[in-house]
């Protein structure tokens, strides 16, 4: 009989049981076998109206069991982590596999990595009252920032989740990711005119971020923001010469290059960089990284979901394609190291090769420099999410805050605006690069997982970008 | 569900003035093919309880999927101290206990006797039947069979108890044709309750013929013209649609329909509903997630704005009934959300409403539409389009790269013809729509 042990009050599977359960699965003859356990504590406020609305506390428990054998990866998972119940799994996730009486001997040994994300305020020692309010400190900052500001909508959320992960190499390890954000989003209401404004700063980190970025200053950029956006002008449509400042404008390069350049993508031939290696695929000023060591990152860790070691890597260099992004199953196939980015959603989904925290390195121009040589163009202030098509690499981009740039310098905002385009060839059009490297949270969606994602750039500029608008510009 | 309500009375015990379980019960599989070879399994139970408890009219809420004794007396102690932090609101509570009428068809009995290799079977043969589709189909993207059987139970101190299980399959694909270079993709799906009610052709044409017609696509200039759209576009307007049309967004003066009951706010030929009770949508049930009985909502009636989606607490504070849409799984708070939502057929067949177009966008995939392409608030949009041009009723050809822009409310009143092709089109929630056509969208491409 194996027992279920505690460490600092968190449960977590013995060593002896997932050997057990690992032989298990390979009974039937399975190439690769791997258990990943979790256990999440989450909470969740949120406060609409100026009244705190929802307060969730949540435990999510599980296990996943993955085995590949050949091409083919199957996983079976459970919330019932008890000795039968995981062989009963094992079972199941062994049964896609051909029936050869397969005896493995498992030897785990556990390895230990030192963490690189430092955790000062672990939010479960925070009281919830505490964290109330700082909900509604959100909120009233908003509001008071101007008589415009009519709703306020405040979400808070952080989780504690520990994870084990066991395979039949001999891994045993594990690791605790601590993840806290405030998001504010606001609506200001002039006339008849209404925008919305958000801001929604998160890290890999305790409830210190709250002192790092008050909960107040949170709420004044959102109203800032659906303010200012009161007295914009409707976008125009065309081709302009296009800034992008500095920090989530990083999410272009995320879905429309990052995307491609997960190895799934390459491996089934669906990517525009496939076979690209070593080829200028963007501009020589371009470089970009992957990087899930970022101290605090949005998408950091220390081991990824399949317990690889995190660590950075350099996806273009001046403009070279040097790299894709591999999880374990992918890099086995093209034969070489995972390059740390197989994540997942929770122990329900099985890994995939996901960003983690992405962004484009710091060039060498004065961002405000940037601006004052740009004659005529838009300035896309932020930008506030988008799709892409990963095959073509066509994107759309929403830009929440925009200005007009007339004469090197930001005149009147405009609303409405969308940025199109082909990601790869928006690459080749950059032109200047600002010194000024920003990351910023986002939620990334693959194969119906959502995770954690950090983007970033410094201020760039594009030569040339579709603009599209609610007004139309008489068409050529 | 005895079991279950010893929890109730533990919550009651403690503290809690109101109390409600949630508990859910799935069974999942999902199959991936690649290269007529099983790329990926996955099956799965899963079950978990979440709690609701109010205590001063103070709503405090936990889960957990762990339901062993322990674990769930930590669960409630954590809801009720939720519940004691939350201030009060006086529109905060469990419904009155409502009797609900079963819904048997949204279950087939027999679909948990499918053999798993059955479904293989059939995911290898839509693969299969999409490669040798057409030689311009050069890659199969995703080939995916996904099932689910959930069992709910519901119950509550009010005296409400509830029960029901509902079942779905699914079978999806991904495909993508090339040209001289030119990638273009399509999507195609078909569901059911049976594995024998999907129909993997249709599903397939579907994909393949999207990917070709798109190849070759160009920019158009930037123009005023009329716009087809295709269902799978309409859904997506429908979604941003329902997040207007509930009491929630209204309450909150976040809702495009603010202070517009009963006036006209779309053309005449414009009816919208939320039903559900809908048998072939995939989010009908007995009950909502508060166990209301789930109803027939008709929102917008030719043109006019009838109704607004409501749960307990919005119905409360308007003084009015739930129409039972609290919406939830275990893991959540019940929340207003549509059921099945859609835009109503008309009377015209697709394709007179394509030959009425004498210079004009048949817009068969949007971007942005629905990650913050259209402003909820203010119902302004700007979104990347890709379809085929019409000319003098016939289509020539393909368009990418532009988009079209305008205000979701003045397109309500443009919607000059709707067809009677209407369909659930399951992609984001259970949205159906039929082919309509509007006039005056902002095209801008080159």
């Amino acid at each position: 009989m194996y027992m279920l042990f505690y460490i600092g009050g968190i449960i977590l599977l013995e060593q002896e049981l997932c050997q057990k359960v690992i032989a298990k699965a390979l009974e039937t003859g399975g190439d690769f076998a791997e258990i990943y356990y979790e256990n999440k504590i989450r909470q969740a406020i949120t406060c609409e109206d100026g009244k705190v609305e929802r307060i969730i506390t949540g435990y999510d428990l599980g296990v996943g069991i993955r085995i590949i054998h050949g091409k083919t990866i199957s996983y079976a998972y459970t919330d019932d982590v008890s000795e039968a119940a995981l062989l009963e799994t094992a079972i199941i996730a062994g049964s896609a596999a051909k029936h050869q009486n397969n005896t493995t001997i498992i030897d785990l040994t556990k390895r230990k990595y030192n963490p690189l994300h430092v955790i000062k305020i672990s939010p479960n020692q925070v009281d919830k009252a505490e964290k109330v309010k700082w909900v509604l400190a959100a909120d009233s900052a908003a509001r008071n920032y101007s008589t415009s500001i009519k709703q306020v909508m405040v979400g808070y959320n952080d989780s504690i989740q520990k994870i084990q992960i066991a395979n039949s190499n001999g891994l045993f390890v594990e690791d605790e990711r601590v993840l806290s954000r405030l998001s504010v989003q606001s609506i200001a209401i002039k006339n008849d005119v209404m925008q919305t404004g958000y801001y929604g700063p998160g890290k890999h980190m305790g409830s210190e971020l709250f002192q790092e970025i008050t909960p107040e200053s949170i709420g004044v950029e959102a109203a800032r923001i659906a303010v200012t956006m009161l007295d914009a002008k409707p976008a125009p449509s065309g081709s302009l010469p296009v800034v992008i400042s500095n920090g989530f404008g990083g999410v272009l390069f995320h879905e429309a290059c990052g995307h491609p350049l997960e190895a799934d993508a390459i491996q089934k031939g669906t990517s525009v960089y496939k076979d690209l290696v070593g080829k200028q695929v963007a501009s020589s000023l371009l470089t970009a990284i992957d990087s899930s060591i970022v101290p605090n990152g949005w998408g950091s860790y220390n081991i990824d979901d399949e317990g690889q070691k995190a660590q950075s890597t350099v996806l273009i260099k001046d403009g070279i394609l040097q790299d894709y992004m591999y999880d374990y199953k992918q890099a086995k196939e093209a034969g070489r190291m995972s390059t740390g980015n197989g994540r997942r959603m929770s122990y329900q989904h099985m890994p995939l090769p996901r960003m983690t925290n992405t962004y484009i390195e710091n060039g060498k121009s004065n961002p405000n420099d940037i601006i004052s040589s740009t004659k005529e163009g838009f300035f896309a202030k932020r930008l506030s999410g988008g799709q892409v098509n990963p095959a073509t690499g066509d994107f759309t981009f929403v830009v929440s805050e925009g200005y007009m740039i007339k004469n090197g310098k930001l005149a009147e905002p405009v609303r409405g605006a969308t940025l199109i385009g082909n990601g790869p060839e928006i690459m080749k059009r950059i032109d200047m690069i600002g010194n000024d490297l920003e990351l910023a949270p986002g939620m990334c969606g693959k194969s119906g997982q959502n995770i954690p994602a950090g983007v970033g750039q410094p201020t760039l500029r594009l030569t040339e970008c579709t603009i599209g608008g609610t007004e139309i510009k008489g068409g050529k | 569900m005895d079991k279950i309500e010893q929890w109730i009375d533990y919550a009651l015990k403690n503290g809690a003035d109101e109390a409600e379980i949630f508990y859910e019960n799935t069974l999942n599989n999902n199959i991936e093919v690649y290269n007529q070879e099983v790329e990926a399994l996955t099956s799965a139970k899963a079950k978990g309880m979440g709690i609701r408890i109010f205590i001063n009219k103070g709503m405090g809420f936990a889960y957990t999927s762990d339901l062993s004794k322990d674990s769930i007396h930590r669960v409630i102690n954590e809801a009720i101290e939720n519940a004691k932090i939350c201030p009060p609101d006086e529109y905060n509570g469990l419904p009155d206990k409502q009797a609900y009428v079963e819904i048997p068809e949204i279950y087939n009995e027999d679909y948990i006797n499918v053999d798993p290799k059955e479904k293989i079977q059939l995911l290898l043969e839509m693969e299969k039947t999409a490669k040798l589709y057409n030689k311009k189909i050069t890659k199969i993207i995703n080939a995916s069979y996904a099932d689910q059987i959930t069992n709910i139970q519901l119950i509550n101190s009010k005296g409400f108890k509830g029960q029901f299980s509902s079942n779905y399959c699914y079978g999806g694909i991904y495909v993508a044709a090339e040209k001289e270079n030119e990638m273009q993709t399509g999507g195609g799906m078909t569901f059911g309750r049976h594995i024998d009610d999907l129909n993997i052709n249709e599903a397939v044409a579907d994909a393949c013929n999207t990917a070709i017609v798109l190849l070759g696509g160009q920019p158009v200039k930037s123009q005023k013209a009329e716009i087809v759209f295709d269902k799978k576009v309409g859904i997506l307007f429908m979604y941003v649609l329902s997040n207007s049309l509930n009491a929630e967004a209204v309450q909150k003066g976040r809702s495009l329909f603010k202070d517009k009951l009963s006036t006209q706010v779309a053309n005449n030929n414009v009816s919208i509903i939320d039903d559900g009770k809908y048998i072939k949508g995939l989010a009908t049930s007995p009950f909502d997630g508060e166990g209301v009985p789930s109803s027939k909502t008709q929102l917008i009636k030719d043109g006019t704005l009838k109704a607004l989606m409501y749960d307990t607490y919005t119905a409360k504070k308007a003084g009015v009934k739930s129409t039972g849409n609290a919406s939830r799984s275990y893991r959540s708070t019940p929340s207003l959300s549509t059921t099945n939502f859609y835009l109503e057929n008309g009377t015209e067949s697709k394709d007179s409403i394509l030959k009425s177009v004498s210079d004009g966008f048949y817009v068969m995939e949007v971007s942005g539409l629905v990650t913050g392409g259209a402003n909820p608030i203010t119902g302004d949009f700007s979104v990347g389009a890709t379809g085929r041009w019409i000319k003098n009723g016939e289509f020539t050809t393909a368009v990418r790269e532009v988009t079209i822009a305008g205000n979701i409310m003045t397109m309500l009143k443009n919607i000059t013809s709707i067809a009677n092709d209407m369909e659930i089109i399951p992609i984001i929630g259970s949205f159906g729509s039929p082919t309509f056509k509007v006039v005056d969208l902002a095209i801008s491409g080159k």
